[in-house]
């Protein structure tokens, strides 16, 4: 583990000031951060950890102005465990509840799943022992002629095969969310990027305040379907959002790319179609248009239409 | 076999002696020891495959504040200059604390002279492959030959031959719960290490040797391991932590190697394929085999791979065949031992090899199993032919057949749809095992009663998962008559205070540490005995000898006349602690006469294992839900039941885990093993199966050499996960290539062609 030093903010302002400062990152559950520090897997390790979990109200979910509206620091249980969000949010609470296990959902947030670094492989190799394209810019992606069973099959996003290891970035793309931080708020599909070690947007001093979804439309199903190999704890493979109304189809792929991927060839499929298992088997076929597989993961270009098609399934 | 009642053995009530500290973790293991740590010691890995360290710059590390000191080949004597693996240990660093040492790793510079490495062990084995470096003259060597019979007229004689090829099976790394790690200090010329050791014994052995020491002054300890599964057999390694520790004075060194050192530098299980050719007759009855096997001991030369062919050669009556094992080496980390290491993928291999078989003949793969099943009580085939101490493959076969409800579910391989559109497979496959038998010889026990009439066991093996020192109770109290309760542990793990009771591994610790502390009780109950004839009560008794007595409930009782009876509280009364010493045995036949073999003559003891297997594959995903497990194990005799239910059932995670998600990672480029994370390793949870129709089966087959008849267990209950391939083949019709991994979707899909 790299030695910091551990502060406590008591306000935005306060964390804002420390993270400032340089060198520092913001850590709430802790699930992702402290595996990084232990493995020593980045080069550039913080001095500081600034600790958000000390800031009071950021823990909350509630529906106020036509939205809903959730703090950074909400737990993933308590986010699984919503009726609110199990009834109208339902692909969230499905993400949320996908993700890891019990006792990191019971640990983890919102905000920093979302905010967690890649997994790949050689990325997460302890001691820096490959130069990463994300973690260096001098270095290169070796899953793209190494181990890659897990990676994209979209190809590259700033030269890097790795996927986005979020459960819930697909879901809020889905839903249309938007991310407020503590300096703007953010579309979420234009809010997770390829940005060095970085799944996202975020500046150095950038935190994630809330995450506001709207309220969906009359109607509206929305479901999340994860593929993985192995059920109680894993990163997907393949994952698919699905919010689909009488008149509008939002279909996001996740674990197949850098950054989530909207479908957009299913969501044209299936938009304003019954959904049965023909429409939903069309629109599974053409999640995939424009996939290239790498050495090892072809299997996951089957794998997106199968969960396509289910996602779709599950919103009849 | 209805094997009679035991007044202790085998009782359902009967707790572990220290699963409580367990469960309440009060567990000491050895970095529990902080309050004695002054410094702490951390390794850093190769990254070449194969090279020679031509400079080590330890400037920057030894300028950062807290680290005490480097090292590196030159002083830690066993490591090596030349590079065979990449992440073959280098240099270390000893530090303040932890988090320095392990970050000062980074700072330290090492300069390499490559050399060419081969990571395929196909690449290894091909003509004119350059040498990896573990062997003079070659990187592979034929380390079985076994011949039977006359091959070539076997094959010729038979209706149908058969060629079958199986590509490799998986490796992977033991994942232990706790991570190697060993705690050394020295006063004066004497060395004191704690360590998570399977073989304290073993261990203390290892540092004798590695440091040059004379025995009495290596005192080594090892109360509770974090599961051990093989990995933990020696640990050689804690003679460098020694080292470490007298370079700084003879100060406490922790040397942690946590999961990233624990999976670059330490063993797992080996990859194997096969080249199996059948001859059978028609009617399924199997006339010649020539079977073939390869298995990748990356750079162990040692890889216990050798016996890779048991279950085939033991398991069946065929009078003609080759059984050959090529051990390979490749640029990766040392194979060594895993639970049941040879077999399992063993069977991986045979197994399918021989459904193929019943797939060409239009058989029942069952039927053929057992048109050439050897009889329980035949003798071995092979030299010196040799009767089982105990067997009973037949009945549980039958059981696995009858349990699973096989007859009316078996199918044509890729016919059965389910209601929800997956496909339905079941298969059933067992053998005699390599392991579980009694192996006695060398392990010794000391048995000690206290004036109060309790006894207490010092075992010398430390408390793993499975509750070895809580078998040795139950031996030592039925041997005594005593109760339960009455017996206990003195200290055990300790090479200070115990006879070295042997590895503390599942299949071996059962058999061969009770034997001791039967022999030790009995030795005991001689000298206890003896005092009771001179109690009163007892010494009135007219002409009364020690053999006129005999023991039930901590309760010593004249035969002539039950009612006359002492507590061994009075027997011990006015008499100080007295103890008992004895060794364990080998195969003998001890308790009864088996197929005409009088008690006395040696004999084969292994245990043995038969599953069945239902599984639902999904054809869109390639998932695969075990949806059934019927897990028959032979205990030749239950000693510790809760400990035996619950080996049972971890065999069957294990089953599970070795087929579907077990798997290390390589960087095909380097060599490198990249899943040393739990996230690539994919242990297997209870969270990843149902466990719905999953039944654990003791059969007692009363092995004539084991103490009260037992075998151990533990390797034999994890041996069939081949029942779970051959279920997804009868599934889907197809064969997998597990190409060195587990059997996951992927490969699924591939086998079904859409991957």
């Amino acid at each position: 583990m790299y030695n910091f030093t551990h502060v406590n903010a008591n306000s935005i302002d306060d964390a804002t000031a420390a993270l400032a400062q340089g060198n520092a990152r913001a850590i709430a559950g802790g699930t992702d951060l402290v595996t990084l520090l232990k493995g020593m897997c980045t080069l550039n390790p913080p001095e500081k950890v600034v600790n958000l979990k000390t800031i009071p109200n950021m823990n909350y979910i509630r529906e106020e102005g036509g939205s809903l509206k959730i703090g950074a620091l909400t737990t993933l249980t308590a986010i699984a465990k919503s009726d609110v969000v199990k009834n109208k949010y339902t692909a969230l609470a499905q993400a949320a509840k996908a993700t890891a296990s019990p006792e990191l959902r019971n640990t983890g947030t919102i905000g920093g799943n979302i905010c967690q670094k890649p997994r790949c492989i050689y990325y997460r190799a302890e001691l820096n022992t490959f130069s990463c394209l994300r973690k260096d810019p001098s270095g290169m992606c070796y899953a793209l002629a190494g181990i890659n069973k897990r990676h994209s099959i979209f190809g590259a996003a700033a030269g890097c095969v790795d996927v986005c290891p979020s459960d819930i970035a697909p879901a809020l793309v889905a839903l249309k969310a938007k991310i407020a931080t503590n300096k703007k708020t953010w579309d979420a599909a234009d809010f997770f990027v390829v940005k060095g070690e970085q799944i996202n947007s975020l500046d150095a001093d950038e935190i994630v305040t809330e995450i506001q979804i709207p309220e969906p439309a009359s109607g509206t199903k929305s479901a999340y379907v994860k593929f993985a190999f192995r059920k109680s704890i894993d990163f997907p493979l393949v994952s698919v959002a699905a919010v689909i109304s009488a008149d509008d189809a939002s279909i996001v792929l996740g674990g197949v790319h850098p950054q989530p991927r909207r479908a957009s060839a299913a969501e044209d499929a299936i938009k304003g179609k019954a959904i049965d298992d023909a429409s939903a088997t069309e629109a599974g076929d053409v999640a995939t248009q424009g996939s290239t597989a790498l050495g090892e993961n072809r299997y996951k270009i089957q794998i997106t239409k199968v969960m396509t098609k289910r996602a779709i399934l599950a919103c009849a | 076999m209805a094997l009679p009642e035991l007044k202790v053995i085998g009782k359902s009530e009967n707790h572990d002696k220290v699963g409580h500290l367990v469960a309440s973790c009060k567990a000491d293991f050895a970095s529990d020891r902080l309050p004695l740590v002054k410094y702490y010691a951390a390794s850093k890995g190769a990254t070449v495959m194969r090279g020679v360290v031509k400079n080590v710059d330890a400037s920057r590390a030894l300028d950062l504040p807290g680290v005490i000191a480097v090292v590196t080949h030159e002083d830690i004597p066993i490591w090596n200059e030349a590079i065979f693996w990449w992440g073959q240990e280098v240099a270390g660093v000893i530090a303040e604390d932890p988090q320095t040492a392990r970050y000062a790793l980074t700072l330290i510079d090492v300069e390499y002279e490559e050399r060419p490495g081969i990571y395929d062990p196909d690449e290894s084995m091909r003509d004119g492959a350059p040498l990896i470096g573990v062997r003079p003259d070659s990187n592979y060597a034929v380390v079985t030959d076994l011949k039977r019979g006359d091959l070539e007229e076997g094959m010729a004689s038979a209706d149908v031959v058969l060629e079958t090829n199986q590509d490799w099976t998986n490796t992977f790394q033991h994942n232990c719960m706790e991570a190697h790690q060993s705690l050394a200090w020295w006063v004066g010329d004497h060395v004191y290490c704690w360590i998570p050791s399977q073989h304290v014994f073993g261990a203390k052995n290892a540092i004798v040797n590695g440091l040059g020491l004379p025995a009495n002054k290596v005192h080594v300890y090892t109360r509770f391991t974090g599961t051990g599964h093989g990995d933990k057999a020696g640990d050689i390694f804690t003679a460098a932590t020694a080292t470490m520790s007298k370079i700084v004075g003879g100060a406490p060194v922790l040397f942690e190697k946590g999961r990233y050192g624990s999976m670059l530098q330490h063993g797992r299980q080996f990859d194997l394929k096969s080249e199996i050719k059948w001859g059978a007759n028609s009617d399924g009855k199997i006339v010649a085999v020539d079977a073939k096997f390869f298995g990748n001991g990356g750079v162990h030369t040692w890889a216990p791979v050798g016996n890779v062919h048991f279950g085939l050669r033991t398991t069946y009556d065929i009078p003609n065949a080759n059984f050959q094992v090529t051990s390979v080496n490749t640029n990766t980390p040392g194979r060594s031992y895993w639970r049941c290491v040879n077999d399992p993928p063993g069977a991986a291999n045979y197994d399918p090899a021989l459904f193929k078989l019943a797939e060409k003949l239009d058989m029942d793969p069952y039927d053929v199993v057992m048109k050439n099943l050897l009889p329980d009580d035949a003798p071995d085939l092979d030299p010196p032919n040799r009767v089982w101490g105990g067997r009973m493959l037949k009945d549980m076969f039958e059981w696995c057949h009858q349990a699973s409800g096989y007859a009316n579910k078996y199918h044509k391989p890729g016919t059965k749809p389910l209601d929800d559109g997956r496909l339905h497979g079941i298969a059933i496959t067992g053998h005699m095992d390599s392991h579980g038998g009694v192996n006695g010889a060398g392990r010794g026990a000391i048995v000690t009663m206290l004036p109060d009439g309790r006894c207490f066991a010092n075992v010398g093996g430390a408390r793993g998962c499975e509750g070895g020192p809580t078998i040795c109770c139950h031996v030592v109290a039925e041997a005594l008559g005593m109760k339960y309760e009455d017996v206990g542990l003195g200290r055990w793990g300790d090479t200070d205070t115990a006879l070295d009771a042997g590895i503390q591994a599942g299949s071996t610790f059962t058999a061969g540490a009770g034997g001791a502390f039967y022999s030790a009780a009995m030795d005991l109950r001689k000298k206890l005995f003896e005092y009771a004839i001179t109690k009163d009560g007892f010494r009135d008794i007219e002409g009364i000898t020690p053999e006129d007595l005999d023991a039930e409930d901590s309760e010593v009782f004249y035969k002539g006349d039950t009612s006359i009876r002492l507590t061994y509280r009075q027997v011990m009364a006015g008499t100080p602690p007295t103890a008992g010493s004895g060794n364990g045995w080998g195969s003998t036949l001890r308790s009864r006469s088996v197929g005409g073999v009088p008690i006395g003559e040696p004999c084969n003891s292994n245990g043995s294992a038969c599953t069945a297997v239902e599984v639902a594959v999904d054809t869109d995903t390639g998932e695969v839900e075990v949806t059934g497990m019927w897990n028959a194990v032979d205990t030749g005799r239950t000693i510790f039941k809760q400990g035996t239910d619950k080996e049972m059932w971890s065999g069957i995670e294990l089953m599970l885990w070795q087929a579907l998600l077990a798997g290390d990672v390589y960087d095909p480029a380097t060599s490198a093993c990249l899943s040393t994370q739990w996230t690539e390793s994919m242990m297997i949870t209870p969270l990843d199966f149902k466990g719905e129709n999953f039944v654990a089966q003791d059969f007692e087959s009363d092995d004539a050499a084991g103490p009260y008849g037992a075998h151990g267990i533990g390797e034999p209950c994890v041996t069939n996960y081949s029942a779970i391939l051959c279920a997804i083949h009868n599934a889907t019709g197809k064969w997998v290539d597990m190409n060195h991994g587990p059997c996951t979707p992927d490969v699924i899909l591939k086998s079904l062609g859409k991957a």
